[in-house]
């Protein structure tokens, strides 16, 4: 049983058969009941198309869109009971926020419409969630971003969605606002336990807030799984690059354990291992060219012997400074390769 | 010097040509525009208020009065539909043709009003494509009621369309979107988001469709046949009265024209002012 299931869909830009850019290009994807799924990707590479597609604000050429094992391809949005959160949120800005969380369910048929009480209640219950009960005659114009965006959240709750999507849910918000946003709706995730899908193209964000990660690049999923899969175990290398650093490196047996025999090797830097030449350590000689502290660690712009430039990134600890000053003649070693065939 | 305090430093000129421009144009509102106005006013009421009231109380001057506020209440509401359908199909949904029906609202404004009212005694008329068929079913149009509700319809159709477009364009699709998502059709989206969205702008359409009503001659003239009593609206009764030379009867029709034209641009300057207050606190 799947919430949601993308069966090779295809959205071509404007919908012209024969122009050559596909905005989504044969995209599956299941999504599990309860699960937290981020859509990440770079901008133009199809994720907002995706989410806008499963609400039903976009068309598709091809491919099914199934929602709880039902065929929804065609359904119009209005009938499909999911509740989408808007980049900019999209408030309606004539209302109160009261008016604004109670518009799903007063735009309801008359025989499904809750008394006005009923829908009173349920109003300031869901405002109360997203902290804000005491903002429900306000208007939007007159709440932070951050405000605005949980209104926005707790209208598209209001009509008991079977999932919840966000797109770039944290993309206009500062920093500061955006961690703490960030942890409430992992909170509030883990409390619901309501399928969500969101879209980022932050992959902090995707990596320490989501269940699974499906990477987007140009309309195609590169990728879907854990965090920790698509990020120690990139499929292709477009996924091992923009998830965190990752640097091209000469497939050189020494630098890398065990064969080399490789096209493309990417590294991250952080899995390179710099020891003192003087250590016998196993790996090929370079020279330090530049160091520079950052954080808790240190990063060394490294030249190897055949003339390679690389960077590493090591743990700063107290002797490092010392050790690996510029100049410092050092031995490395990859201890985790990205290898792709051609 | 609310010039030189308001206007950015770098468009302040000391040179006085930025006066000389504000004392010409001031001097060109006077002579084309308060002037006339002012020359109505006191030809409406010199010879007294009696005479005034005499005047606006003579019984074909009423009845021109209440044909005019007939044929605005039958155009004004019609083209507040029409313009509010138009407006929401062009500024907020794609379809095949949408470049022609923009350009086509305009024709209106761009013919003009004796040609649209030529128009429809071409359609209506005795001798009009329709006419036969009207004739013998016995329903009048031209040089009554109905001819004069169509020409100002016709005439007054831009309005409402034209104020919201612009407004209902510049808001975008998104609330629109959030709407459906939120599971209202079309009906309720339009009455409850695009339309309260738009408020004042609805308003001052709704305005300036009914000075314009209120005011029109070409068209109207063309096809009432200016029968006294019965399909003289105001402007045309001002016509009357004028070429019989009774200049207060003609003036005192003319000044409550020009009192409406004046309550219009009150309201207008108020309009505007609340939807720029708006906009400025809309985020």
């Amino acid at each position: 049983m799947t919430a949601i299931s993308i069966e090779h869909v295809t959205k071509l830009y404007g919908g012209r058969v024969g122009n050559a850019a596909a905005a989504l290009n044969d995209v599956s994807l299941a999504v599990r009941p309860g699960e937290l799924l981020a859509l990440l990707g770079p901008s133009g590479s199809g994720k907002t198309t995706l989410l806008r597609a499963i609400a039903g604000l976009e068309t598709i050429e091809s491919g099914r869109i199934r929602l709880d094992g039902e065929d929804a391809t065609t359904v119009p949005a209005r009938e499909r009971r999911i509740g989408f959160v808007f980049q900019h949120y999209a408030l309606f800005r004539h209302m109160t926020v009261f008016e604004n969380v109670a518009f799903g369910l007063r735009a309801r048929p008359r025989a499904l419409r809750p008394p006005e009480r009923e829908i009173a209640e349920r109003v300031m219950a869901l405002l109360e969630m997203v902290q804000l009960g005491a903002f429900a005659q306000r208007r939007p114009a007159a709440l932070s971003g951050g405000q605005r965006q949980r209104v926005a959240l707790a209208r598209a709750l209001a009509i008991e969605p079977r999932v919840l999507l966000l797109d770039e849910p944290f993309g206009a918000l500062d920093a500061k606002v955006r961690r703490d946003l960030r942890r409430w709706l992992r909170e509030l995730h883990e409390r619901l336990g309501l399928t969500t899908l969101f879209v980022t193209h932050d992959q902090e964000e995707a990596l320490e807030l989501a269940d699974r990660v499906a990477i987007l690049n140009t309309g195609r999923i590169e990728q879907i799984g854990t965090p920790a899969e698509v990020y120690d175990q990139p499929a292709t290398p477009f996924v091992a690059e923009f998830l965190g650093d990752a640097v091209r490196v000469p497939a050189r047996p020494g630098f890398l354990r065990g064969p080399a025999t490789e096209d493309l090797v990417l590294v991250r830097p952080h899995d390179i291992t710099v020891a003192e030449a003087s250590s016998g350590a196993p790996g090929v000689p370079a020279i330090v060219r530049r160091a520079v502290s950052r954080g808790g660690a240190r990063l060394l712009e490294l030249e190897l012997d055949d003339g390679t430039r690389l960077e590493a990134e090591v743990a700063r600890d107290d002797g490092a400074a010392d050790r690996l000053a510029p100049g410092a003649t050092v031995r490395v070693q990859a201890r985790v390769a990205h290898r792709f065939g051609a | 010097m609310r010039l030189a305090a308001d206007t950015r430093p770098a468009l302040r000129d000391p040179s006085g040509i930025a006066w000389l421009l504000i004392a010409a144009a001031l001097a060109w509102i006077l002579l084309l525009l308060v002037l006339p106005l002012a020359t109505v006013l006191w030809e409406a009421l010199h010879k007294g208020l009696p005479r005034f009231l005499e005047a606006v109380k003579e019984p074909d001057t009423l009845a021109s009065i209440r044909l005019t506020l007939l044929v605005a209440a039958i155009a004004v509401p019609v083209n507040l539909v029409l313009g509010v359908a138009m407006a929401w199909a062009i500024a907020k949904h794609e379809f095949r043709g949408r470049a022609m029906l923009t350009a086509l609202i305009d024709l209106p404004i761009s013919v003009s009003p004796v040609v649209s009212g030529l128009v429809f005694v071409l359609l209506f008329g005795a001798q009009g494509w329709l006419g036969p068929w009207l004739q013998e079913r016995d329903i009048k149009i031209i040089f009554a009621l109905p001819g004069m509700v169509l020409a100002t319809i016709f005439v007054t159709l831009p309005y409402v369309a034209r104020t919201l477009i612009p407004i209902m364009r510049r808001q975008g699709v998104d609330e629109e979107e959030a709407a459906a998502t939120l599971g209202a059709g079309a009906w309720t989206t339009l009455a409850r988001v695009s339309l309260p969205n738009a408020g004042l702008a609805l308003l001052y359409g709704v305005l300036l469709t009914n000075a314009r009503a209120m005011g029109e001659f070409g068209a109207v003239s063309v096809v009432s046949g200016s029968i006294r009593g019965e399909t003289n609206t105001m402007p045309l009764h001002v016509e009357i009265l004028h070429n019989e030379y009774d200049e207060v009867g003609a003036f005192s029709v003319a000044a409550l024209l020009a009192l409406l034209a004046v309550v219009t641009l009150v309201l207008k300057v108020w309009l505007e002012r609340r939807m720029q207050a708006r906009a400025g606190v809309g985020g």
